[in-house]
């Protein structure tokens, strides 16, 4: 429950505020929210609010505007062993506020992991009306020890004061109402909930602009032991940071061991265009469950030259269970009739029911040192990612390689039942990845690394809206255009992101979607854009592309041919040749060509519509589906569903197979090298025919090193992540 | 969705803004990410134009070098918008640099001067800053559109400042790097600041998506998915037999314009003006659905444009392309259209 300290007002035209003295408890979370009303005579973004004063450091938690831009409501926070007494300081730089109110109280049974309370607090929302009430909600993670805070500011137009009454089950913290003569008035208010509640209401007289926050506060979790050392530096810093994935309820595929995969998969040899099965041949290169991952182990070794073949007209790829065609009839070859249009998802799902089964729940992990790190980036010339790597003291690189044997992607659910829609991004062998960029101090002990910023992978989330203009995240595509890496920075909450990822210890937990695997933060649907103009199908799926000439095979290096540009009026030229009207056919081409540049500066009549992609949908809450996490952790607000990671060094099998989590590309064929010239840089799943861009044939090993430090230079360059 | 489809397609956005020395690409496709050449992080201002925005100083020999990928295969037209500020009086020097293609340039900062390469060398475009009340010591953006065509506009800082439709243009090639803030050889630094750079090309997808959405509106996407893929299947055994046809029917194709339509235009002020009001009838009856009344649309621009002394379909470079070996090989073989009524009744008539 909460302690009230302080809470106050100010109407006189200044840019610095200064409270009633205070004296917050020690390891308390304190909350400060600040209401700011526009200064007279000021135009442009009104500032937010910094809060200094009582031995702490004062962090923003979020913040919103009210729809007039002319009110801002702000929550910051602050968490220190011994602060002292003394009044706060709010404080806008060198912006004049018209008016400046406050609320300050603070929690003692919280989560005090992370720096200056960011362990404590949960998921935040924010909301924005102009009638005579609003509700946000910021569920909890653990119902059983999480509480909702929340905030309200209103900005009547007519002067006056507006009380406001707190939502059923909730209980006011403070209420300030400011009136100005000749001037606007301000009510700011706060209230908390119940434990376990997730959201706050309010309700006043009047349609009223207004704006609020809510923010879920953790409380206190279960005590969490280490992870005991295993001996090994880089084993031990994989072991600290293990995450936790929520996997969404009915999810048919999980994190498994690439190598068994490899070794239970075909080999097949594929020559350019690669479009179909003439070009892979009449049967695989190594049967399946005849491959061997390392040098002695039983099976033909994949290390042969021959099973490393990669370049513009040879390619190598692996098949798990084979094929089915539209009408969902499986295929098991390339035999003549087949249509190999689709992996057969059920067989590889039968797969890991049987004798797959026990090398599910498996991640890989390599930790790129210092040097390697710099060495990486230094072959990137443009951008500099180098350079981008000197803002990090000492930076490692931590991945965890989730390898899914499937992938399930579709479009237009709610108005396309054709298989086209269905199918449309549904490949055999899924790579996502978990990426920490941790600080350390030179030495190389797990608890020397300090997490600064860290990455998702999945679909790329659809953009957000930022000063009236739709802004993506930072994020990065593979190369191959496939998955998107999504990076953020690590637990430090800003007036643009919220405190993430959540952890258990230093077990990060996230949250995956059904089917993409997609990964985020917060339970529920996200809504995603993963394709981009070349790549947006149209027509429920039956078009993979804006064309409806499907595009030729990309050249080596992924660019396009540059024939889309002249394409449509070849079309309409070639069509009006066998019509007998070549030069009308010809002349239709020809406007369809300039028809958008013949005003540059002019409106748009309106664009087409492709297709659009179903929502990742990740598990509503924490406990809903499986949750695989580290050996036995507790983990708040989960009770059954639980999976350990498998995840070992050494594992020994009764064939004479030898199994390592650790990556070790030197010895460890089936991944790229690091200059890309050896190792296995095929497909991890079968080739498929009329696949253009390619989209259902399995994916490569994306280099998810260049994906996280592109992310974070398109972070660092657009303002949304710090430097 | 995002942005997606907008007619113009994004292919280079520089903001100068993140690490010192990285240059980032923000475009859709980040195909053009930079390379300082010269350059050290003291040159990378904190702030541009706008506060948070950053700047980049050159001078002398200093540059930014772009080789560009994704996007970059086909121009045609182009726009650029870029935003800079002269640091000294009568500054000179290059704003940015297409290799062999096209340039911005400011010269004794009185003038801003635009160039794009033509057959007989470059056009250029220029107007003096006192002109349109802009003083270049401050931020200025100056955006330049060429529609491939026939028409060049400057606008400096969101007004119109330069229109020209009577000069012979040619489409903008594709470049193999883009030089910003100097001339490819540094011998050109401009001297003053750089804050902003963009550039667009004709959105390839748009117009396919134009084209696919009519398809999927009609119902008939089935039909031309077949069609589609026979036809894909038709230039790729085009290609197999002569690997250099499809280049020389686009070539050809491409040639129409540049050799009969664009002349025309540039000495025919009616002729402009069908163009354009035929441009803009077909896009609406295009995206209504409205097939039949396109072709007294197409037949109308042919008349037009012959009556004002454009003869498209006897011209030398369209017959050339008629009687081409390759482009006939194409319509030999490609498959019969005859599921889509209203796109064939466009070109064939009722009649037929």
């Amino acid at each position: 429950m909460a302690t009230a300290l302080t809470t106050g007002n100010s109407t006189d035209d200044i840019s610095q505020f200064t409270t009633a003295q205070i004296q917050p408890s020690g390891s308390a979370l304190v909350l400060v929210f600040v209401a700011n009303l526009r200064g007279p005579f000021t135009d442009g973004t009104l500032a937010t609010p910094k809060v200094s004063g009582c031995g702490l450091t004062w962090e923003p938690v979020t913040s919103v505007l009210t729809s007039d831009n002319d009110m801002r409501l702000t929550c910051l926070r602050a968490l220190g062993p011994a602060p002292t007494r003394g009044a706060l300081t709010i404080g806008f730089g060198d912006d004049v506020q018209g008016t400046c109110a406050w609320s300050v109280f603070e929690y003692t049974d919280v989560n005090t992991g992370g720096l200056n309370g960011a362990g404590a607090i949960g998921l935040s929302s924010s909301i924005v009306g102009t009638d005579a009430g609003l509700t946000a909600s910021a569920p909890p993670i653990d119902a059983a020890r999480d509480r909702a805070v929340g905030a309200v500011i209103l900005a009547p137009a007519d002067g006056q004061a507006h009380s406001v009454t707190p939502g059923s089950g909730l209980t006011e913290v403070h209420e300030q109402n400011t009136t100005q003569l000749f001037g606007r008035s301000l009510t700011l208010q706060t209230e908390e909930s119940a434990v376990g509640a997730s959201s706050c209401s309010w309700s006043w007289t009047g349609q009223i602009r207004s704006a609020a926050v809510v923010i879920s506060i953790k409380g206190k979790p279960a005590v969490t032991t280490p992870p005991p050392s295993t001996g090994g530096p880089t084993e031990d810093v994989i072991r600290r940071f293990e995450p936790i994935l929520h996997m969404a309820p009915g999810e048919s595929f999980v994190p498994v061991d690439a190598k068994r995969y490899v070794e239970s998969a075909a080999l097949w040899a594929a020559t350019a265009p690669f479009a179909t099965q003439t070009d892979w041949g009449a049967a695989p290169l190594v049967k399946a469950g005849k491959l061997s991952a390392n040098q002695g182990e039983p099976g033909k070794y994949l290390g042969t030259a021959d099973f490393l073949v990669a370049d513009a007209t040879r390619e190598r790829f692996l098949e798990l269970g084979g094929w089915k065609d539209a009408e969902q009839g499986h295929e098991p070859d390339t035999a003549a009739g087949n249509t190999n249009l689709y992996a057969d998802r059920k067989a590889i799902f039968d797969a890991y029911e049987g004798d797959l089964k026990d090398s599910r729940f498996w991640y890989h992990a390599e930790l790129f040192d210092t040097a390697r790190l710099f060495r990486l980036a230094a072959t990137v010339a443009a951008p500099a990612l180098s350079q981008t790597l000197a803002s990090v003291k000492n930076p490692a690189l931590l991945c965890y390689y989730l390898f899914y044997p499937a992938h399930e992607e579709s479009v237009s659910q709610d108005r396309c039942p054709n298989v086209e829609a269905k199918e449309l991004g549904c490949h055999a062998g899924d790579w996502q990845c978990i990426a920490l960029l941790l600080e350390g101090d030179g030495t190389t002990t797990a608890t020397s690394y300090t997490p600064k910023f860290f990455g998702i992978t999945g679909s790329r989330p659809a953009p957000v809206l930022k000063d009236g203009a739709e802004q993506y995240r930072p994020h990065a595509f593979d190369a191959d255009g496939r998955v998107a890496m999504k990076v953020e920075p690590w637990r430090a909450g800003s007036t643009t992101t919220t405190v993430q990822p959540d952890v258990v210890g230093d077990h990060p937990r996230f949250f995956v979607a059904r089917g993409s695997h997609s990964m985020y933060t917060v339970a529920g649907d996200h809504e995603v854009t993963p394709y981009d103009d070349a790549t947006t199908p149209f027509g429920c799926g039956k078009f993979d592309t804006p064309s409806a000439i499907p595009p030729p095979p990309p050249p080596p290096g992924g660019l396009t041919s540059g024939e889309e540009a002249t394409l449509i009026t070849i079309t309409k030229t070639v069509i009006g040749g066998i019509l007998h009207a070549l030069f009308l056919g010809y002349v239709a081409g020809l406007i369809e060509a300039i028809i958008h540049t013949s005003g540059p500066f002019s409106a748009d009549p309106g664009p087409p519509h492709g297709d659009t992609p179903n929502p990742d949908a990740t598990p509503p809450t924490p406990g809903a589906g499986t949750t695989v996490r580290p050996k036995d952790l507790g983990i708040d607000g989960v009770t059954t569903g639980f999976e350990n990671w498998t995840s070992a060094q050494g594992v020994q099998s009764a064939d004479g197979r030898h199994y390592d989590f650790v990556v070790d590309r030197s010895v460890q064929v089936w991944w790229p090298s690091d200059d890309g010239t050896a190792g296995f840089r095929g497909r991890w799943g079968q080739r498929v025919t009329a696949d253009p861009l390619p989209r259902r044939s399995g994916v490569h090993f994306p280099e998810f090193w260049k994906m996280f430090l592109t992310a974070l230079e398109d972070g660092f360059s657009s303002g949304a992540l710090p430097r | 969705m995002g942005d997606v489809f907008e007619p113009w397609e994004l292919i280079l956005h520089h903001t100068y803004s993140g690490t010192p020395g990285v240059i980032f690409d923000h475009s859709p496709g980040r195909g053009a990410h930079g390379v300082g050449v010269g350059l050290d992080p003291g040159d990378f201002l904190l702030d541009g134009a706008t506060a948070g925005s950053g700047a980049v100083r050159f001078f002398r020999r200093k540059a930014i070098r772009v080789t560009p990928t994704r996007g970059w295969d086909h121009l045609g037209a182009f726009r650029a918008d870029v935003t800079f500020k002269a640091e000294v009086a009568k500054a000179a020097g290059r704003l940015f640099t297409g290799e062999q293609n096209f340039f911005g340039a400011l010269f004794n900062g009185e003038t801003i001067d635009f160039g794009f390469r033509t057959a007989s060398g470059f056009q250029r475009f220029h107007v003096r800053f006192d002109e349109s009340g802009v003083d270049p010591r401050e931020w200025t953006t100056a955006s330049i559109a060429h529609d491939g065509i026939s028409r060049v506009q400057l606008n400096l800082n969101g007004s119109v400042a330069g229109v020209w439709e009577d000069r012979v243009l040619q489409p903008v090639a594709t470049v193999p790097s883009v030089t910003i803030g100097n001339e490819r050889n540094s011998s050109l630094g401009f001297e003053g600041l750089i804050d902003d750079v963009k550039i667009w090309r004709p959105n390839p997808h748009r117009v396919t998506g134009d084209f696919t959405d009519r398809i999927v509106k009609s119902g008939v996407a089935d039909c031309w998915v077949q069609w589609g893929r026979e036809f894909r299947r038709v230039l790729s055994d085009l290609a197999a037999r002569d690997p250099e046809c499809f280049g020389r029917i686009t070539r050809l194709l491409e040639d129409i314009p540049t050799n009969v339509l664009a002349p025309g235009l540039a000495a025919n002020a009616a002729a402009r003006q069908a163009l354009a009001q035929a441009v803009a009838d077909y896009s609406r009856l295009w995206s209504q659905g409205h097939l039949a009344q396109i072709r007294p649309v197409l037949i109308g621009l042919r008349d037009a444009l012959h009556n004002n002394g454009i003869d498209l379909e006897g011209s030398a470079a369209f017959q050339a392309l008629a009687n081409d070996r390759c482009f006939q090989d194409l319509v030999r073989h490609i498959p019969p259209l005859d599921c889509d009524a209203a796109f064939t009744q466009m070109l064939r008539g009722e009649e037929a």
